[in-house]
């Protein structure tokens, strides 16, 4: 096979894959050296394709031949799918040719299971290991770590790659015991606690090899089980604290070719997934719990989103008086994010803080107006029963992403 | 009441930094100064500059941290449109503002600090910009041609960006010797040194980096077999596409050519399945397990 056509059967095959950011690197150059590559911490989006996505790495999968039967998956065995397989050199060209052209910050690179676990994360890890030891390649290297490959190659692994992720799969356990009967949740968790492990030693003891610098993400299916928000999120939350994870990322389920019955056969619920990242957001930067997001079993508002939501199911918590109220009230406004919530606590050192100053800080007005006052402004809408409010955010929410 | 007119050269910041400080010394305020950009329309009753004032018996003079001399050097790099106001000065205004003691001139919130705000932002977007969209093409290099470079790249940026987002290639591209070429200047760097060259007069153009670029590049085949098949049509998104890759870098993308394409096809059926319609015709096979 032709590595053009190669490389159309093992993108396709990895493209499901959406935890592709290539931020968290330590700073790195090559100025003036042998070798190729830099990283500063940012990602950098060098494309994106029509579905909106941002093609950051080159994000492939050395091989799409599996022994595994995961249902919601292109490339399980009962699949009938081109197979391929690339070898080492293959890769290594496509990464350094498309990386200096500038089409890539580096390699994502995840794999079918071929043989055995630890065969195939060997193949990975000398995949990463030929990219900077002998071509000094200082690009951005993620590896999906495969779960039951023994620790010793997940630490090996954290020496080339500047992130590894174990993918969840499924928002709960019985979820992948139907789906991806050969997984297991219990195996996926040691692998990130293995992660975790390394993750710590290489804080803790600043002569221990390195490990992993951008840390350990992971990405969960949603839409092709039926598991619901509420518990999705509550999930979420105890990852974060169990396993040091950088980030979770939800991919909307997409229909594969010959769709098992097992699997729904429809659009991905993208809206869906757009609320999700917004509540792990806040989650994750703004101190607020799964349960104040959700308090009882359902899925976010599709409607309106998250923060709002909350804002409107507190509205005896508002208006706040943005000269007097904590830097944390002042970020759960809908409208307000985290910067401008410090803008505004620096501001209001030198002067009072008027209304317009909050257009100039580009908070979303049209949100904001009914949850703050100022000294020359007092919300209108404070009286308005909390449906009616709801009724009028809803027509002023611009559309989201569109559905099939 | 007198106008004092400055011109300035270049986008030269040390001058502009030169002349407020004067300005300031000798209390001339804000109103007072005509700034102007040698790129500028002429203002008819303005001839060269103006000698300024000598110093006042009580002179302003204002210290500011090396943070705020950056975010300010970076607001300069901004080109406004004709609408909008002169970099010079609006950045003279905050610093006479500054001097009197309005600490908040600088901040987000405040009317002029906002501004500044915007275009710090604005610059940066598109330091970013220039890191994401440009593309190197390589070019074919004959051992006599040691010192032409290897991978050159066209870009036009929207502010005066090229310096600021050149260091991230030469961090890049280790011992190689590239050249991007832009309207205003072009940087080149042999693996080691790199310096800017300035057009003669006017700017360069396409035409002159055309001139340089001799063949085509077949790594470029590789990349749209790749960006084809990556996308998923399944998730069609035009909008979010375009608002963050805006179509004016579209030009010297390669993958420029597949777009519509793929956004067609995609809207015409393909959208009922994620993969790549070139493999759904192809042989597949699935796997037995090993005994
Ligand atoms: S292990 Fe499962 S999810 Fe991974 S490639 Fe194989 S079938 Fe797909």
């Amino acid at each position: 096979m032709q590595l053009t056509d190669k490389l159309i059967v093992l993108a396709d095959a990895a493209k499901y894959d959406a935890s592709c950011a290539s931020s968290g690197a330590p700073k790195r150059s090559s100025r003036g050296q042998k070798g190729l590559g830099a990283t500063n911490g940012n990602g950098i989006c060098h494309s994106f394709t029509p579905d909106g996505r941002c093609v950051a790495l080159l994000k492939i999968l050395m091989t799409n031949f599996c022994l595994y039967d995961c249902q919601y998956c292109i490339n399980r065995r009962s699949s009938n799918v081109p197979r391929a397989r690339f070898s080492v050199d293959e890769i290594v060209r496509l990464t350094l040719d498309f990386y200096r052209r500038n089409l890539i910050s580096g390699l994502f690179l995840s794999s079918g299971i071929i043989r055995s676990n630890d065969y195939t994360m060997e193949a990975l890890v000398r995949v990463a290991r030929t990219l900077r030891v002998e071509h000094q390649f200082r690009g951005y290297i993620h590896l999906k770590t495969i779960p039951d490959a023994s620790p010793d190659l997940i630490r090996q692994a954290g020496l080339y790659a500047d992130r590894l992720s174990v993918n969840v799969e499924l928002p709960t356990s019985q979820s992948l015991n139907r789906l991806a009967p050969e997984k297991s949740d219990t195996t996926i968790r040691l692998a990130m606690s293995t992660i975790r492990d390394g993750l710590d030693e290489a804080t803790a003891e600043p002569r221990a090899p390195r490990f992993s610098p951008g840390g350990q993400s992971t990405q969960m299916i949603v839409g092709a089980d039926d598991t619901d928000d509420h518990t999705i999120l509550g999930n979420v939350q105890s990852l974060y604290g169990d396993y040091r994870l950088k980030r979770v990322y939800y991919s909307a389920f997409s229909p594969i070719p010959e769709s098992p019955s097992s699997v729904p056969l429809i659009a991905p619920p993208l809206l869906r997934e757009h609320r999700l990242y917004q509540a792990d957001f806040l989650i994750r930067g703004y101190g607020f719990r799964a349960d104040e997001l959700l308090t009882g079993p359902g899925n976010l508002s599709l409607d309106i989103d998250p923060k709002l939501a909350w804002a409107l199911n507190h509205r005896e918590l508002f208006p706040i008086d943005l000269d007097q109220a904590d830097m944390y009230m002042i970020a759960r406004v809908p409208g307000i994010g985290i910067t401008s919530a410090k803008r505004i606590e620096t501001l209001r050192r030198e002067r009072r803080i008027r209304y317009t100053d909050l257009t100039r800080l580009g908070c979303s007005m049209k949100k904001l107006a009914p949850f703050i006052t100022t000294q020359d402004y007092r919300p209108r809408q404070a009286g308005l029963e909390r449906q009616a409010l709801l009724a009028q955010m809803q027509t002023s929410t611009p559309a989201q992403m569109a559905l099939l | 009441m007198t106008m004092y007119t400055l011109h300035m050269a270049q986008a030269d910041f040390v001058a502009w930094r030169d002349n407020a400080r004067r300005l300031l010394a000798a209390r001339v305020s804000p109103g007072d100064v005509l700034w102007q950009d040698d790129d500028s329309a002429g203002d008819l009753f303005a001839s060269g500059d103006t000698d300024l004032p000598p110093p006042s018996e009580t002179p302003l003079a204002l210290k500011l941290s090396r943070q705020h001399l950056r975010r300010l050097e970076c607001a300069s790099h901004y080109w406004p449109t004709h609408q909008q106001e002169c970099r010079w000065a609006l950045l003279y205004r905050v610093v006479w503002r500054l001097a009197q003691g309005e600490g908040e001139a600088l901040l987000a919130g405040d009317s002029d600090g906002g501004v500044v705000e915007q275009r710090i932002k604005a610059v940066n977007h598109e330091v970013h910009h220039m890191h994401a969209f440009l593309r190197f093409h390589q070019q074919p290099v004959t051992p006599e041609e040691q010192h032409a470079p290897e991978f050159i790249a066209w870009f036009e940026p929207r502010h005066d960006v090229l310096e600021a987002a050149a260091r991230h290639f030469i961090d890049r591209m280790g011992q190689h010797r590239w050249l991007i070429m832009t309207p205003e200047g072009a940087i080149l760097c042999d693996g080691r040194q790199w310096h800017i060259e300035r057009p003669e007069s006017g700017t360069f153009t396409v035409q002159d980096y055309q001139a340089l670029s001799t063949m085509e590049d077949d790594a470029e085949d590789l990349w749209l077999a790749y960006y084809a098949s990556t996308f998923n049509p399944a998730r069609l998104n035009e909008k979010t596409m375009v608002r963050s890759m805006p179509s004016r870098f579209w030009r010297h993308m390669p993958e420029r050519v597949l777009i519509t394409g793929l956004i067609s096809h995609a809207r015409h059926g393909a959208r009922r399945l994620g993969q790549d319609s070139r493999l759904a015709d192809k042989r597949g096979h699935t796997i037995t397990l090993p005994k």
